[in-house]
């Protein structure tokens, strides 16, 4: 077993050495797959980090026409945003260094209920027990309702004190009043119906990388004449040549991965990058999700499936042929 | 080496050393507010006889072990055996030479890169080679690195010694260099594997090198990061963002040779530090806006380097590899403050880069117009000065009289909470041990505030970037304020 795994390494070698030195084409299919597996990385990493910050973004700006952003605006004041389920409810926690600008800007104004320094949604008054509520099992006082647009209704705003005191990751935005609407609604309708298409689109792209993939393989193992010739002279049996092309399919369909990945990550920045540029929108460095790494897997997959048909087709067709 | 090139060998190397060491001389202190840290660590060390890895500046621990030896040997004072850190940055000129030397590279071309290596148009670098900080103790060692990775990795006992040593120097030294020298060895190693395959050349032990580096480097900084608590926050996604460069970059210069990267390293280094200049800079230190002139000098120096990067062999495609890929992931690893810090990082070493690619393209047009070919590098460089004279003037710098005046302060300091910038907080902190906090920037300003007159100048240093005096303190408040102490360098005011 041991001498048959040397051998098919050497003939994997032998595969290697001579595509490296023309014997035959490995390029074309290795740069197919990168171009199918960077679309799907750009897509599927733009679409999570969107997705996962977008409920503090269009809570911060989806009431009056506001440009919010995770840059320093000069004479702009920082403020910690942090989402949160409470009982079902989707609330933003919010703390403005400035709150008499937020309130400003969001047409909002605060009436006293208690003596407690939170300030609540009318959305929230719920989950108030005797003038207090609980945050991170910790009970603060209440002192004053937001009233305001309906977008309000599910905020809670503490004081700077506070915000040490919860052990939240806290992200930092600006907001600066515009004359343009706001781009994240629509972004938001994007991405709420964004997963579905990615899906259908991810499956797309894995059948038509696997038979584009495979043609384009089969075509190329065919024109290996000379070096299948070689591989008669040699001695070796069909059988091995067939199974170390399958061999062979591995490296090409992970570097294919690799490239198309790396690819990917790049593209994802650029058009964050882009998109933060001309439409306004917070600059969100995108990030690799469990679900890319799991798309990743699959189409590594669907690659060397195709990758392996494809050579061991062609492979038959030439034995065929002569 | 003949009589007549001593003298202008030893004139380009006396240049070379002199530079970093011009803003102790002129300033009569050390560059850069890190010093302060190393020297007062370095006398820690000799007064207590033994070392402590606890927290971020002591756990890399070459330039403080460094700093602590010479004080013991030669007995002189910190300050000065300070200034053996940029001495030896200056003498990294030498493994340039080496290394232009081995790429058979003509005498007269060899000279031009080291000049190009110290007089480098990427002006920042200036406060890098001058100022005493890990960054810059180790930056001759990664040379050294390079240079024997590069020509002593046969298998040989004592190059493997060799290795290890340039290895320890390296890890010890600090982690960015060492991802540097990881990448380089990576670049190398896959290079080496590829040509193996399709040349059929031996790719020697640069393998089983590269992997004792990468467990190395990794197992130390792994430690590192574990005792001190993550100094910066990295995610798989960031290691991801830098491997997927490196990936693009060395898939480009194995399959289509070294244009891409050729191309790319100079070019786009040089316009974006055009634009570093003209919009990002101008937060951090006291610059003027970029001009038409500078733009079309960056751009020259960077198609010359491109030219010559473009005829180079392996082990600068490798280090082109390496360089470009931290480049371009700490160019567009976001925006915003963190990004500023890693692109002046970054920027550190392309310096070697531009230098090897300079005195590559001089090599290639002095065969036909010898003399044509040295009058234009020349000029080049010498057009870089402007670019370091401003840097000597940025908020980095200090001077012996603010040193004096504050140690005159510290007898007469009353017992009341000083407030000071980024600057002269470390100064008076490590110095002078003097609790100085930083300017609260919200709110009233009330209280002890110590302030540089080059502070009324250029404004506050805050980490790395720069605000203006009038941001934080009025006109008319600066002038009501009681001034406690005036030594017309330094001063400390009383805010009611």
């Amino acid at each position: 077993m041991t001498a048959s795994i040397r051998e098919y390494r050497d003939y994997l070698t032998l595969h290697i050495k001579t595509a490296l030195r023309g014997g035959f084409k490995l390029l074309g299919p290795i740069l197919l797959i990168a171009l199918y597996v960077s679309s799907i990385v750009t897509i599927s990493t733009l679409f999570s980090s969107y997705s996962s910050k977008l409920h503090s973004i269009s809570g911060l700006s989806n009431l009056t026409w506001i440009n919010v952003t995770a840059n320093i605006i000069e004479g702009g004041a920082p403020i910690y945003a942090h989402p949160l389920i409470i009982e079902d409810k989707a609330v933003l926690i919010l703390s403005p260094t400035n709150l008499e600008e937020w309130l400003r800007n969001h047409e909002a104004r605060i009436k006293p209920v208690g003596n407690g320094s939170l300030i609540l949604g009318r959305g929230l008054l719920e989950l108030v027990k005797d003038g207090e509520m609980n945050l991170n099992g910790k009970y603060y006082g209440v002192g004053y309702i937001l009233e305001g647009d309906m977008s309000l209704d599910f905020i809670i705003i503490v004081p700077k004190e506070i915000i040490s005191q919860l052990p939240y990751t806290w992200e930092v935005y600006y907001e600066q009043p515009v004359n343009t609407p706001p781009i994240t609604l629509f972004i938001e309708e994007l991405i709420s119906v964004g997963w579905r298409v990615l899906s259908i689109l991810f499956q797309i792209v894995c059948l038509s990388l696997i038979i584009s993939l495979a043609a384009l393989v089969y075509v190329e193992s065919v024109k290996m004449e000379c070096y299948l010739k070689l591989l008669t002279t040699l001695n070796i049996s069909r059988f091995k040549v067939a199974l170390s092309l399958i061999f062979l399919a591995l490296p090409i369909s992970f570097t294919g991965i690799l490239l198309g990945a790396s690819l990917g990550v790049v593209f994802s920045h650029i058009f964050s990058f882009a998109l933060s540029r001309v439409y306004s929108i917070p600059f969100l460095k995108p990030q690799i999700m469990i679900e890319t790494i799991k798309l990743l897997f699959w189409l590594f997959l669907s690659a060397y499936t195709a990758v392996a048909l494809g050579m061991v087709s062609g492979y038959a067709h030439r034995v065929k042929v002569s | 080496m003949n009589a007549r090139s001593f003298l202008p060998t030893l004139i380009v190397f006396f240049l070379s050393i002199i530079l970093p060491l011009t803003p102790y001389m002129i300033n009569g202190a050390p560059s850069i507010g890190d010093s302060w840290v190393h020297i007062r660590y370095a006398e820690d060390i000799v007064e207590a006889g033994g070392y402590s890895f606890n927290e971020y500046n002591r756990m890399w621990p070459l330039i403080n072990m460094l700093l602590a030896f010479l004080r013991l040997i030669t007995g002189m004072p910190t300050i000065v055996i300070s200034q053996f850190i940029p001495g030896l940055a200056g003498l990294s000129s030498l493994i340039i030479y080496l290394l232009l030397f081995r790429l058979r590279v003509s005498f007269a071309s060899r000279l031009i890169g080291i000049l190009a290596f110290s007089y480098t148009p990427l002006y920042t670098s200036i406060t890098f080679y001058s100022a005493t900080m890990k960054e810059t103790a180790t930056l001759y060692p990664l040379l050294t690195l390079l240079y024997i990775t590069a020509y002593f990795s046969e298998p040989k006992r004592s190059h493997l010694i060799l290795n290890l040593m340039a290895f320890a120097s390296v890890i010890l030294g600090h982690h960015f260099g060492g991802l540097v020298a990881l990448l380089y060895l990576l670049s190398t190693a896959l290079q080496r594997i590829y040509e193996s395959l399709a040349v059929n050349q031996q790719s020697g032990s640069i393998l089983p090198l590269t992997f004792i580096y990468a467990v190395l480097y990794l197992a130390w900084n792994f430690f590192a990061t574990r005792i001190i608590g993550l100094f910066f926050e990295i995610t798989i996604y960031d290691a991801f963002y830098i491997v997927s460069f490196f990936t693009l970059l060395l898939f480009s210069a194995l399959k289509f040779g070294n244009t891409l990267t050729s191309i790319l390293t100079p070019i786009l280094t040089l316009t974006a530090l055009a634009g570093f200049r003209g919009i990002m800079h101008e937060s951090i230190t006291f610059q003027t806006p970029i001009t038409v002139y500078e733009i079309a000098y960056y751009l020259a120096i960077g198609i010359f380097a491109a030219i010559g990067l473009k005829l180079s062999k392996a082990i600068v495609t490798s280090l082109n590899v390496a360089i470009m890929s931290i480049y371009l992931a700490c160019t567009l690893w976001d925006v915003g403050y963190t990004a500023i810090v890693l692109f002046t990082k970054s920027l550190h070493y392309l310096s070697v880069l531009i230098a090897i690619g300079l005195a590559l393209f001089c090599e290639k047009i002095e065969r036909g117009r010898r003399y044509l070919a040295i009058i234009l590098a020349l000029i080049l460089i010498l057009e870089s000065i402007p670019g370091l004279v401003q840097a000597l003037k940025g908020l980095s710098e200090y001077s012996l009289a603010e040193i004096l005046s504050l140690s005159i302060l510290k007898e007469k300091l009353p017992r009341q909470p000083i407030y000071a910038d980024t600057r002269l907080n470390y100064l008076a902190k490590y110095l002078y041990s003097i609790e100085v906090g930083s300017i609260p920037l919200t709110g009233r300003l009330k209280g002890l505030l110590l302030l540089s007159c080059l502070n009324e100048i250029q404004g506050l240093l805050y980490g790395y970037e720069r605000i203006q005096l009038y941001k934080v303190l009025s006109d008319a408040s600066l002038k009501e304020a009681e001034r406690y102490y005036d030594s017309l360098k330094l001063f400390l005011i009383y805010l009611r």
